[in-house]
């Protein structure tokens, strides 16, 4: 799981900062160590998400599941990352991930989850 | 400390298996498991009251152990030693049992490199009573600041005080007699929590002058499920008792209940039997091995892991950088690498070090760390397996910082 491209993710990853106009935002935690991941969104009337930022300190794989999570999710609708967001980084991590590190790298989506506590 | 890995038969099972978490769990040899297993087989029975001949022999293995434990820490008296769940369970117990009586606006003295078992029973009495917990600091080598302990104490005049005998997180072994005088001094109830040294050091609640001790059976190479809470006789025969059931009485009736005499008063409910046998079992094997061998083991091996996490650039250790007044437990971070992903790496190299914040999240917040990596050893450790580990770590860091 720690193969170069999710290194090279956790060195430079996308979307890693602050949004200037966000309409919707959230932080999650990992029981499993205290870090602490913010996300930020800017989603139009029609529920598609038009641009996002995340910030925090983490692991590598909690950095590069949310450095090609938050990339995968622009332009789609919020309702459809939601609904498959958990299997979704799975693919983007490709590589099974046992129990002890899958909070890592679902932190992204619980934040993302948080954000929008009424969507299904 | 020859021939002693091959008591243990995980070790026989996964023969390259570095296992650096003992100060979460101990692995257990096999005088502890056959104890155990020939008490299910052959002689298991539920203690006390039972009037027939496998029953009188379980309460006779039973009691036996209290006896040793007696022993093991040096106790006057054999009800002075509880059987609990573990070190989590007893400080409940006293906590729950002490606060009772304690007033709102009353003070307790903990510290920041006390266990979470120690901070928060605490701090969820401390919100039913209104009481004011006091943390004592840090020096920067990750020693008690006795100073500023004595100061809290002589401000606070606390009702009560929490010393850990041996951080979980930098091994450091605190001037614990000392501590315990000073406390006493200011009137304060002094609990030791004796979790980390229990399998490193003997105890002697005599010459500590304690009021409470508290330790687990599985740190010290005895399984899960059991521990000891020592308490002086008078102040155990003051405290309420904690958990209510049977066996904890003397008589029920419609209207009231008379609790039993100690230590029956703490042992409500059917006890651990099996365990409390493989508890008597492992102190056995650490009596037999003998402290003295035990020290010199964790000074040689703690003198040659400082060593050798020397030869990993970037790798910072948290508490003291010597091997004086330290069992041989090191907590570590290594820069641009998420302790996580440190522990994830040396996993596949076949070395289990627990990663996080160790159940001592004030203490890491004191050091403004979220997370660090631990190696803890025990007396199966070896040489060998820090070498391994210092490769690994060089290892890890090459593959992070390409």
């Amino acid at each position: 799981m720690y193969r170069e491209e999710i290194l090279e993710q956790y060195r430079h990853p996308m979307n890693f900062g602050a949004l200037k106009k966000p309409n919707h935002e959230a932080v999650a935690a990992n029981p499993l160590c205290g870090d602490r991941m913010s996300l930020q969104l800017r989603v139009n009337a029609k529920g598609i998400i038009k641009d996002v930022a995340f910030e925090g300190s983490g692991c590598a794989l909690s950095i590069a599941s949310a450095s090609l999570f938050t990339e995968w999710m622009k332009e789609k609708r919020v309702k459809h990352v939601r609904k498959v967001g958990e299997a979704q980084i799975q693919k983007l991590i490709k590589a099974p991930i046992g129990p002890a590190r899958l909070h890592c790298v679902l932190l992204p989506f619980t934040a993302l989850q948080r954000a929008f506590p009424q969507t299904g | 400390m020859k021939n002693i890995r091959g008591q243990f038969p995980i070790f026989k099972k996964r023969a390259k298996l570095a296992y650096f978490d003992n100060a979460a769990t101990t692995q257990k040899p096999d005088v502890v498991l056959k104890a155990m297993d020939i008490f299910y087989r052959e002689g298991n029975a539920p203690v006390h009251r039972s009037v027939y001949a496998i029953g009188e022999a379980a309460t006779t293995s039973y009691e036996k152990v209290r006896d040793q434990v007696r022993e093991f820490i040096n106790a006057t008296h054999r009800e002075e030693i509880v059987f609990t769940a573990g070190t989590t369970a007893s400080i409940n117990a006293v906590v729950s049992g002490l606060s009772e009586s304690f007033k709102a606006g009353d003070h307790i003295v903990l510290s920041d490199m006390d266990h979470h078992a120690m901070i928060v029973p605490w701090q969820a009495a401390a919100l039913r009573k209104k009481l004011n917990v006091h943390f004592a600091s840090l020096t920067p080598d990750g020693r008690i600041d006795l100073p500023a302990f004595k100061k809290l104490l002589t401000t606070h005049k606390p009702k009560f005080v929490g010393v850990t005998h041996v951080s979980n997180v930098l091994g450091t072994i605190n001037p614990v007699r000392e501590m315990i005088a000073v406390a006493h001094k200011v009137g304060a109830i002094v609990l030791l929590d004796a979790a980390q040294s229990a399998p490193h050091m003997p105890l002697d609640a005599r010459a500590l002058d304690c009021d409470f001790i508290v330790f687990s059976s599985h740190k010290m190479y005895g399984p899960t499920g059991v521990g000891v809470l020592y308490g002086k006789k008078e102040l155990l025969e003051r405290l309420p008792p904690f958990i209510f059931g049977g066996h904890m009485i003397e008589t029920v009736s419609r209207e009231k209940t008379m609790y039993a005499p100690l230590p029956a008063k703490f042992e409500g409910g059917t006890q651990p039997v099996a365990e409390v046998v493989g508890l008597g079992a492992a102190i056995s094997f650490v009596k037999k091995i003998g402290f003295k061998a035990i020290q010199k083991h964790d000074r040689e091996l703690s003198a040659y892991t400082l060593k050798a996490l020397r030869t990993v650039p970037d790798l910072a250790l948290l508490g003291p950088t010597t091997s004086k007044d330290r069992i041989p437990v090191f907590s570590f971070t290594i820069a641009g690498i998420h302790a996580h992903d440190i522990a994830t790496l040396l996993d596949r190299e076949g070395i289990a070090v627990r990663a996080g914040h160790h159940c001592a999240e004030v203490l890491h917040a004191s050091l403004s760390l979220n997370a660090s990596v631990r190696v803890s050893l025990g007396v199966y450790s070896t040489t060998a397996e820090i070498d391994a580990l210092a490769r690994a770590l060089l290892k890890v860091q090459k593959k992070f910082y390409g």
